[in-house]
């Protein structure tokens, strides 16, 4: 017994004890459960600071703990300027809703008013959107009415929030609303209602924009909705926008978006699936484009393969997609693949393709192994080589250019140009250095930059390089330039024109082009009747034919100021026999009548 | 108090308190879990928990109206299709987001493309890329690719403009070491979300951001467009302003066409139509005018914009008329013929059909081609010619299949317009074309077309210069094979020479082997002359040059001598005089001075009065005096 009660007494000890520690630990609890529900406010504080550890911004939490209309007594503005501390948008979009969330037509109005003083447009926009989005649940007609405070053409965001919340409200109301509207506003309006749609069918958003005279936006709204559902269900995307009203040259766009989509869903295979189905488009190459390009970035070859096997009307366009896309990183396998096309004119043309490409990812290789491309390829590819060199080490490509058959005459252009965009000044200095002989070709790269510089030195430049061979002086050239941005100076120049007929002819046709763009026909008529007889025909026949290009009808209304009958005829000759092609477009520009008055013009041949 | 009873009993004491704070912990715990903020444990959910991150408030149905106070939750982004607006659920969503770290979100993300309702999927997929790009940028960018074009770009731009507003320079860098795979308006949109993020950046660090982005052109265009923005405020009164100013009105035709549409859109068409009939400036109405309706045919539609031009066609702009048909047309041919059919001015209806028909064989000319029945027959000539004329070149061989169209619609004479300078021969306008675009890729079967096909046998002659540039070295001599296939007549006698002279300029030693190939007559003459005068003008070897004449027979060497004269004078004219006795005919020294004079007159003006004098002296008496005229420059 005595053994056994203080056995006992220990076990009812231990037991006392045990309940007496329950009890201590039950009443810790109740106290933190009650203080949780008695004082949030506490709890609150401590999940938010565990909250601020745990977000991986730091930012949204405070957010979460800014003023709201909730935390404040009613009528009490919260101070939207507080916003200002967030620099994330959208922690910053988040605490101006929880300030919006209960707030009242004053509150709404108050911070309408404060966010006037934003200063930057985009942020003050954002946050009137998010303002009235809320007035509109409130009284949309009152939100109206806030947002046209706004001058007419910034204001469609704000129109658009309003609407996108109206339409589901009171989808009947905002209707009835948005045909009071001015146009602008009136269009932002019917696109959020027709985007929201609320339960109308396809036909019933046509039918209602048509009745706002506005079909063409239903019929975007529907063509972005299919589209959109591409990531659900390509193909009944694709046939959605193949079966609608819209003509399928209208949708290349939209057909791209789902091709694309469909293809990184389902594979190559989709590009033969579809192949029958936009056999009626005439240049579906922008259909095709990203899809294979997608393709092409993942499996040149196999994408290869499968344009080649396309048939006539996608064939050669596919090729040409996956053929520049492929040259982008690989020209030579790319060049190899080509090369396998059987149509001549195709391979030639995907050959013309990879000289530009490969060109610019390594133009000395190129120039190695310019053998493997077809002979009539080889010069453009040696001149997109040179070009690529020209940017990095102009006087290397010069040299290469030099040491090329017939190297001046083929790539002047490609070398000194580029050179002459760097640094004129050096490009036309190693000019100078070169034989005569070659200064002429090679000037002509270079005198464009040289004017921008330095139009006196340009001038007398291209006065020091003889006339040979029935070419035309370099001033004329020099002179045209200038003509591009300061007329007058041009016309200062006109006497310096070597006694070339040519030369002299064109130096003032060249001027007189620039003074007919400038509407000063009669100025470009008095710089002709200066020359010397023998050149104003050549002059004339170039001026009419200016002037009628730039402004027929200015001309017909001038036929009477002309100088002389002959002028008058020539002129009037000019206007009836104006073609494009096998296009006579004077009755394009006038009446029978008028035609009929301008024959009276004419002269007999014989005259 | 015995220490190994108090031991003891602290033991059972400690127990109980520890299992009753373990048990009622637990509890809390789970009423937290329930009720609490999702902020405090968010990390520490698991994966399929995810979804089930809930907002800090208490819940309550926002489907009546938001006007209590009660604060609004969902239990899952599913409960989103609830709300019946999109400020509550721009809330909800809100809050929901706000808590969650990237993996929550990036979960939401692929249970958000489960909404049917594809406007709310794609405005709750703005909400969390945004929120996404909070978290991680870079990360968030790598989840766009899955989407849409559309979808992509607008979801790039959210990311950017998030990012932009916490961190500008972490965007620059980002671009920076990107831009070679940036597309343009991808770089466009960041420098965007850079200037608009309403970070303090000077204009001067804007620009250089823009220069680093390649975009320093882009960045110009910018203050130009905030000024019409500005302008628009009140078009009326800029449009009065700047036909007032003292700027050239026709350098500000962009913005008055901008303040025309602002007007219309403002108060509509006839408000414009009032104030543009008062521009005085012809020039500047039309032009006005021609901008503003195009655009309105986009917008509105072409019947509309036709409907006005119509309407507002004067003496001055009836070309106005014919650009919005044209592009009515490309757009929907057959509404354009139905509408041009019941206009009542004939004679635009007329010419805007043939106008309209001419410019689908522009720019389709298959189609063109297989419409051609439906055209007005007085039109189908010059239509299929047209449009055979673009094809050419696009397709040589198509081209050549449907040539023959090109007789089967020949029009009368009478049907040519009447103020044709020169009516096209249309078979060798086209013919040239296609022999060009063919000959490119495949010159043998070009040249082959060309002396077979019936169509186009008349014009051989005409062809010698597509044909020289169709040779190379590597292909002269089957061309010449071919050439020689042909039956000995007039039309095809002197092809083999044509091509034999051309490989001479290119690869010399491989034209003269070729020699023997010539027929007799023109083709051996022409191809002896050529190979001849390369002795004089490379050689510099005049009487190699006429010695190798003297292998021809007699009958071809007068003619011979006539080539290499005009041969000599066309190489120089210095060299040609000194060795003009040389040549071995009077006929052939004629031929040689005439030529001379004539390269004077039209290209080269090299010759002295004494010398012209002299050369004048070779020439036969009557040619002398009349036919060959030495024409000075302007000055002498």
């Amino acid at each position: 017994m005595n053994e056994t009660t203080p056995k006992t007494n220990r076990h009812g000890g231990v037991t006392s004890s045990f309940f007496q520690g329950a009890l201590v630990g039950a009443v810790v609890l109740g106290t933190i459960a009650l203080a949780y529900i008695f004082l949030p406010g506490l709890f609150n504080n401590a999940t938010d600071d565990t909250s601020t550890i745990n977000t991986e911004d730091g930012l949204v939490s405070n957010a979460l703990n800014s003023t709201s209309y909730s935390d404040t007594s009613p009528g009490s503005a919260a101070d939207i300027t507080s916003l200002r501390e967030f620099k994330s948008d959208f922690a910053r979009s988040v605490a101006l809703l929880k300030m919006l969330e209960h707030s009242n037509e004053s509150q709404v109005l108050e911070l309408l008013e404060q966010s006037k003083s934003i200063a930057s447009p985009d942020r003050r926009l954002s946050t009137q959107s998010y303002i009235l989005r809320r007035f509109a649940i409130i009284d949309p007609v009152k939100a109206i009415t806030q947002a046209t405070e706004v001058v007419w053409n910034r204001r469609a965001p704000l129109v658009n929030a309003i609407f996108s919340e109206w339409v589901q409200l009171d989808f009947e109301a905002a209707v009835e609303h948005a045909r009071g509207l001015i146009d602008s506003d009136q269009r932002v309006a019917l696109e959020a209602i027709l985007k929201l749609r609320v339960d109308r069918s396809d036909q019933q958003i046509v039918e209602l924009a048509r009745e706002f005279g506005h079909e063409s936006l239903a019929l975007d709204v529907l063509e972005q909705a299919h589209v959109a559902s591409a990531m659900d269900d390509p193909e009944a995307a694709w046939n959605a926008i193949l079966n609608d009203s819209r003509t399928d040259v209208e949708q290349n766009e939209a057909l791209r978006d789902i091709l694309e989509v469909w293809v990184m869903q389902y594979g190559a295979d989709v590009v033969s699936q579809i192949e029958e189905s936009i056999s009626h488009i005439d240049h579906p190459g922008g259909i095709l484009y990203s899809a294979l390009n997608f393709l092409t970035e993942n499996a040149p070859q196999d994408t290869f393969e499968l344009a080649r096997n396309l048939g006539d009307h996608m064939r050669a366009i596919a090729l040409e997609d996956v053929t520049l896309k492929w040259g982008d990183f690989d020209p030579r396998a790319a060049l190899h693949a080509v090369s396998t096309v059987d149509d001549g004119a195709l391979r030639n043309h995907l050959s013309n393709y990879l000289t530009g490409s490969w060109a610019a990812l390594n133009p000395r290789e190129l120039l190695e192994n310019l053998t493997e491309f077809p002979e009539n390829v080889r010069r453009r590819a040696r001149g997109s080589a040179l070009s690529s060199i020209a940017r990095e080490s102009p006087q290397e490509a010069a040299q290469l250019m030099l040491e090329m058959p017939n190297g001046i005459n083929d790539y002047s252009w490609s070398v000194i140009g580029i050179w002459s965009r760097q640094d004129a000044v050096g490009a036309l200095g190693w000019i100078l250095s070169r034989p005569q002989e070659e200064q002429q070709k090679l000037l002509r790269g270079v005198l464009y930059d040289v004017v921008q510089e330095d139009p006196q030195r340009a001038l007398e430049t291209a006065l020091s390089v003889p006339i040979t061979g029935g070419s035309r002086g370099l001033e004329q050239m020099v002179i045209n330039i200038v003509a591009q941005s300061d007329v007058d100076q041009a016309i200062a120049m006109l006497p310096s024109v070597r006694d070339d007929a040519n030369t002299k002819t064109f130096s003032y046709v060249d001027v007189s082009r620039v003074l007919v763009e400038r509407n000063e026909p009669f100025r470009a008529l008095n710089l002709g009747l200066e020359l010397p007889e023998p050149l104003q025909l050549n002059f004339f026949l170039n001026f009419f034919s200016q002037w009628r290009y730039s402004d027929i009808v200015g001309m017909y209304e001038s036929l009477e100021k002309l100088p002389s009958a002959k002028l008058k005829s020539d002129a009037a000759k000019e206007i009836l026999s104006y073609r494009v092609l096998s296009d006579y477009r004077p009755h394009r520009y006038f009446s029978d009548e008028q035609l009929q008055e301008i024959e009276l013009y004419l002269l007999d041949d014989t005259d | 108090m015995n220490i190994a009873n108090t031991k003891v009993l602290n033991v059972p004491f400690i127990a109980g308190a520890a299992l009753i704070t373990f048990l009622g912990g637990a509890g809390l715990i789970v009423l937290l879990l329930f009720t609490g903020n999702k902020e405090s444990n968010s990390e520490t959910l698991s994966s399929q928990n995810q979804s089930a991150v809930q907002s800090q408030v208490s819940s309550i149905d926002d489907s009546k109206h938001d006007d209590d106070r009660s604060e609004l939750t969902i239990d899952s982004i599913d409960d989103l299709s609830q709300f019946p607006s999109y400020f509550s659920r721009s809330v909800v969503l809100g809050k929901f987001l706000s808590g969650a770290n990237f993996q929550q979100v990036l979960s939401l993300l692929h249970e958000s493309k489960q909404f049917s309702d594809i406007a709310l999927r794609q405005s709750t997929q703005v909400e969390i890329f945004r929120r996404l790009a909070s978290l991680d940028p870079e990360l968030a960018l790598s989840h766009t690719h899955e989407f849409l074009r559309t979808q992509r770009k607008l979801y790039q731009s959210v990311i950017f403009q998030e990012w932009s507003s916490t961190d500008v320079n972490s965007v620059v860098m980002y671009t920076e070491q990107n831009l070679q795979d940036l597309e343009w308006d991808t770089r466009m949109m960041i420098l965007h979300s850079i200037l608009d993020s309403g970070s303090a950046l000077s204009e001067e660090v804007k620009r250089d951001i823009a220069r680093r982005f390649d975009l320093e052109t882009y960045f110009d265009s910018l203050g130009a467009r905030a000024r019409r923005l500005a302008m628009l405020e009140n078009p009326k009164e800029h449009w009065s302003l700047l036909l007032g100013d003292s700027l050239n009105d026709h350098e500000q035709i962009e913005d008055l066409v901008m303040l025309a549409h602002a007007m219309i859109e403002n108060n509509g068409f006839d408000d414009f139509r009032t104030l543009h009939q008062k521009l005085a400036d012809r020039h500047l109405r039309n032009e006005v005018l021609t901008e503003v309706l195009l655009a309105r045919g986009r917008t509105v539609g072409y019947e509309s914009a036709f409907n006005d031009a119509v309407l507002l066609l004067d003496d001055t702009n009836r070309s106005i008329v014919f650009d919005v048909a044209d592009r009515w047309f490309n757009q929907d041919a057959e509404a354009t013929f139905e509408a041009l059919s019941h206009l009542e001015d004939e004679g635009l209806r007329d010419d805007l059909f043939e106008t309209t028909a001419l410019y689908l064989a522009d720019w389709k000319p298959r189609r063109a081609i297989e419409l051609l029945k439906s055209f007005p027959e007085s039109i189908r000539g010059v239509v299929v010619y047209s449009a055979l004329f673009n094809l050419s070149t696009e397709d040589p061989i198509e081209t050549a299949k449907n040539l023959s169209k090109i007789t089967q619609y020949q029009e009368s004479q009478e049907e040519v317009p009447k103020y044709a300078r020169d009516a096209p021969d249309r078979i060798h306008n086209v013919a040239h074309n296609l022999f060009r675009a063919w000959a490119e890729f495949d010159a043998l079967a070009a040249f082959e077309w060309l002396l077979t096909d019936p169509i186009v046998a008349h014009i051989h002659d005409e062809m010698h210069f597509e044909i020289e540039e169709a040779v190379t070295a590597d292909n002269a001599e089957a061309l010449i094979e071919i050439a020689l296939k042909q039956p000995d007549d007039a039309s095809n006698e002197d092809f083999e020479g044509v091509i034999l002279s051309k490989l001479a300029s290119i690869d010399f030693d491989k034209a003269k082997d070729l020699l023997p190939k010539m027929r007799e007559g023109p083709a051996r003459v022409l191809g002896y002359a050529t190979i001849g005068a390369v002795f004089f003008s490379r050689d510099n070897d005049p009487e190699k040059s006429i010695e190798f004449g003297k292998q021809l027979p007699l009958s071809e060497q007068a003619e011979y001598y006539l080539q290499l004269a005009g041969h000599w004078a066309a190489h120089d004219s210095a060299e040609t005089l000194a060795n003009l006795d040389l040549l071995p005919s009077a006929e052939a020294q004629a031929r040689a001075a005439s030529a001379l004079i004539g390269w004077h007159n039209n290209w080269r003006q090299d010759l002295s009065e004494e010398q012209l004098e002299h050369l004048k002296s070779y020439l036969p008496e009557e040619a002398e005096g009349s036919n060959v005229k030495v024409i000075r420059s302007s000055t002498d």
